[in-house]
């Protein structure tokens, strides 16, 4: 008898159910992921052209405001396409800069320790690490 | 229109490159960001471990095993942080004076233990600050906004009533006069 209860003991344990608290929490992290990783801005600029493609699309051309018939005069000049790609490849450009800056700094930092590691075990300035201990995350 | 094949390629293209933007900055600029502050840890842990190889400090000593401990926590929040698990460690360990106690000691003791050791403290506290200054600068924006928009719908919801209740009387009052000139015409 004591054994079936240690074995069910666990299970209760692990069949907890979630509950509104635990989908509030859920979104609330997920939400401040989105703005900590900054996409907030653009999943907001993202929405308000869908929005205002929507409008135009089910809006008559006769209706249509100055404003929103610019944005068609600028969509349908064969430039605006380059120009979109452009400021794509630019904002990737530089992403990918900036990352290869950093990773090669810290790629220099590894090679510098490794070669004073190995020097310096080879002299017996270094004795070998006793414990180690990770933070048990990947990049 | 003339040119809608034209207008709707561009439309899409503007917003395939508005989600490549997006993907660019989750993967590459948000990355990085991240990542300078890891390798700045990582330096900081690599530091240690190489006092502690030169017999400088001991591998069991409690402000070892501290720092090491403080800065693979830190590691881990820079990648997965979450608030409301952060929120709960506040809450769960807002009392703990023993705790609190047995830290304000060990800090101390790496202050008086070697220059060395302080110097990583010190760099190990100014990262800390960065991040959670960033967070908490954050956290206040969402909160902030969150309370704007549940004034403004308040605010919304309240002046829509006042317009209603105003409309209201205003109808009222105009069937009252158009009554009251009514019965006049009769009299």
């Amino acid at each position: 008898m004591a054994k079936k209860k240690n074995k069910t003991s666990p299970q209760k344990k692990n069949t907890k159910s979630t509950n509104g608290w635990d989908f509030l929490i859920k979104v609330a992290d997920l939400t401040y992921n989105l703005v900590n990783s900054g996409n907030i801005i653009g999943a907001g600029f993202l929405g308000f052209i869908v929005w205002v493609l929507l409008i135009t699309f089910k809006m008559p051309p006769d209706a249509l405001g100055p404003i929103v018939s610019f944005c068609i005069d600028v969509l349908s000049n064969m430039k605006a396409g380059y120009f979109i790609l452009g400021s794509g490849l630019v904002v990737s450009l530089f992403a990918n800069l900036n990352m290869y800056k950093t990773y090669k700094t810290e790629i220099k930092r590894l090679t510098d320790q490794r070669k004073m590691l190995i020097h310096g075990l080879q002299t017996g300035l270094l004795s070998e690490i006793e414990t180690h201990m990770s933070c048990n995350t990947d990049i | 229109m003339e040119n809608l094949d034209l207008i709707i390629f561009n439309s899409i293209l503007l917003l395939l490159t508005l989600w490549f933007a997006l993907y660019v900055n989750r993967n590459f600029i948000y990355k990085t960001r991240i990542n300078t502050q890891r390798f700045k840890l990582f330096a900081l842990r690599d530091e240690l471990t190489i006092l502690a190889m030169k017999g400088e400090i001991d591998y069991h000593s409690k402000e070892y095993q501290f720092l090491l401990k403080s800065l693979n926590s830190l590691i881990k929040i820079t990648g997965d942080f979450q608030m409301s698990d952060f929120l709960k460690y506040l809450i769960s360990n807002y009392d703990n004076k023993k705790t609190q106690e047995k830290v304000k000691k060990i800090k101390k003791s790496i202050k008086t233990h070697s220059d060395e050791l302080n110097k990583i403290w010190i760099e190990y506290y100014k990262v800390m600050n960065a991040i959670m200054e960033r967070h908490l600068r954050i956290f206040l924006m969402l909160i902030i906004s969150i309370a704007g928009i549940l004034v403004s719908i308040k605010l919304c919801t309240k002046f829509a009533n006042w317009a209603l209740d105003t409309s209201q009387k205003i109808q009222s009052s105009a069937k009252t006069i158009k009554e009251l000139s009514e019965m006049k015409v009769a009299a």
